[in-house]
């Protein structure tokens, strides 16, 4: 057997069918494979958090973040979701810093939250607090990827987990 | 021409007789003696499969399949090594560099078929399926976007220079008008074939849209790149391009080429080849421009101060023109939808203490915004229904009150430099 490439993801992906197919390449995205996928990706986003201060000044991160440019100066999409934004005294430090505006700034949601919905093996999204402040926060990114004439209203009532399950959560 | 396998071995009597099983079974060969040799034939012609059967130094082996897998007009061929070499270290290598198959010498003729076929079959049906146009057998324009990225990064980390030729057939229409859709169809995989017949391997050929094909040429400048097109042109002028019941077709094609330039968009790239097209069919068609780059074609004014227009909120009106938040806006303020009177503007800011009227929104936005004008929501509801139906209205940007400073700023921002 050959090694699995980047062209043979990628030929994966153009075969599942689905509005939209997300690809979560981690933390890998700087690795030629990577690189090639995102580069084929029709909008690439970029989720940060504010758990390392400093990060965007520093040199290799620097380097790391470069690639946005890189893309976007190929004229595709490259953008920011701005995660886990806590309402503390330095978050004006933290969202300048960011290389971009981020598309989305989306909040911190408890953690009891978040561990109760894996161990009950329910969406996070089934909390209808939760579902809303994301679908808001989320705001940018859904106005950017689903289409204009899509029906967005019709879906939100439909599936368990709401629209964002919908789209994402399959 | 079906592509031919190529082989290479450097014993003439070894590399006639696989020439030979190959040919029993259908499949022309072309042999090469070095490594070297094959690298240059590769850059000229596409291959069904690669077998490579004699000894070399294993780092010099190792290294040739390496490069070949990572090359992007090369990876996909299966890569088959036939080896005297019974070496467990060596085979294994040779996998992690990614060849396809190993076989040890000798080799039953009747395996190395099956083996053949087999990677042809699987490959071939899997790029066709993925990446192939169905009609022209031409790349889709799917591949071509994605390539056209890989390729002017390889063009930039070599420093060499990369071409784009956009091909319209001529008067396609009043052919499928005339002679039917089936003739358009015959005329279009002739075009496509010939284009990648007459282009090298390490072109690409997409079909674009319709009648259109683009063709990418790395490591050729605009001149050469014309010149090639001219070329197929003065081919096409001379050779039917399709045939049906023995009636022959010919059809022209205007081209526009372009050269990429430093820090072009790759928008702009194609669409500089394009503008070479519609000169071509404006002198009179079947004809090959050389489209040059116009001096000042991104200059964008980063420093103009935009208009915005804020309706409903003192508040917003204020915070925007402060100096802390630092985007150069001219603020005009309005209280009510129906109050609103202005020429122009770049940004409205809409603030609402109810749930948005997605008809009054809808009439507002028709009657009184210019086209490419922005609109943030700042709204006091927190239902999803009213994020969900601002999405449907065209909303560019929402944001709930109350919120901070750098909120409203990164939401206003974020309507200034989206793409």
């Amino acid at each position: 057997m050959r090694e699995w490439t980047a062209d043979d993801t990628l030929k994966m992906l153009y075969h599942i069918k689905a509005p939209i197919v997300l690809l979560d390449v981690s933390h890998k995205w700087t690795e030629p494979s990577v690189r090639e996928i995102c580069v084929g990706a029709d909008e690439i986003l970029f989720i940060v958090d504010p758990l390392l201060p400093i990060r965007f000044f520093r040199k290799e991160t620097k380097r790391n973040t470069d690639v946005i440019f890189e893309i976007r100066n190929m004229n595709k999409s490259a953008n920011i979701i701005a995660n886990r934004d806590v309402k503390v005294p330095n978050r004006n430090e933290w969202l300048k810093s960011l290389p971009l505006t981020p598309l989305s700034v989306i909040p911190e949601f408890p953690y009891h939250e978040v561990i109760k919905s894996i161990w009950s093996n329910t969406f996070i999204t089934d909390n209808e607090d939760i579902r809303n402040e994301l679908i808001y926060s989320l705001y940018g990114v859904i106005n950017l990827l689903v289409p204009k004439d899509f029906p967005i209203k019709r879906l939100k009532k439909q599936h368990r987990g709401g629209l964002i399950s919908k789209f994402f959560g399959g | 021409m079906e592509s031919p396998i190529l082989l290479i071995e450097n014993d003439p009597y070894t590399a006639k007789e696989i020439a030979e099983i190959l040919f029993e079974s259908g499949y022309q060969s072309i042999i090469k003696d070095s490594l070297q040799e094959a690298e240059r034939c590769l850059q000229d012609m596409s291959f069904k499969v690669i077998i490579q059967s004699n000894e070399y130094q294993q780092e010099e082996q190792l290294n040739f399949i390496e490069k070949l897998k990572s090359e992007q007009t090369t990876r996909w061929i299966p890569l088959i090594i036939i080896s005297d070499t019974n070496n467990d270290s060596f085979r294994i290598e040779c996998f992690n560099r990614g060849v396809d198959d190993f076989l040890l010498k000798p080799v039953k003729p009747i395996e190395l078929i099956a083996r053949v076929k087999g990677w042809i079959s699987r490959v071939g049906n899997l790029e066709e399926m993925a990446f192939r146009d169905p009609l022209t057998k031409a790349y889709n324009r799917r591949y071509f976007d994605h390539q056209i990225i890989l390729e002017l990064q390889r063009s930039q980390r070599n420093g060499y220079p990369i071409s784009l030729a956009f091909v319209d057939a001529d008067k396609f229409k009043s052919i499928n008008d005339t002679h039917g859709h089936h003739i358009g169809d015959l005329v279009l995989q002739g075009l496509s074939e010939i284009l990648r017949r007459q282009t090298r391997s390490v072109d690409i050929v997409a079909r674009y849209g319709g009648e259109e094909f683009v063709v990418l040429m790395p490591n050729t400048n605009g001149e050469q790149a014309a010149q090639r097109m001219q070329d197929i042109l003065e081919f096409v002028r001379i050779n039917p391009i399709a045939k049906h019941n023995e009636k022959e077709y010919f059809v022209t094609f205007s081209c526009g080429v372009a050269q990429w330039i430093t820090n072009m968009p790759v928008f702009d790239w194609v669409k500089l080849a394009d503008e070479g097209v519609y000169a071509a069919k404006e002198q009179g068609r079947n004809r090959v421009i050389l489209s040059k780059v116009k001096e000042n074609h991104q200059a964008i004014d980063n420093n103009k101060t935009l208009i915005a227009v804020v309706i409903g909120s003192k508040h917003v009106a204020e915070l925007i023109r402060t100096e802390e938040f630092n985007i150069p806006l001219s603020v005009f303020e309005f209280d009510k939808y129906e109050e609103a009177v202005f020429q122009e503007t770049d940004i409205c800011i809409l603030a609402l203490q109810k749930e948005l009227e997605p008809e009054r929104f809808k009439k507002f936005r028709e009657e009184k915004l210019p086209r490419d004008c922005k609109v943030l929501l700042v709204t006091e509801t927190r239902s999803e229904k009213d994020v969900l139906q601002s999405i449907e209205a065209g909303i560019d940007g929402y944001i709930r009150s109350p919120f901070s400073d750098i909120d409203l700023e990164i939401s206003v921002k974020r309507l200034i430099y989206s793409n």
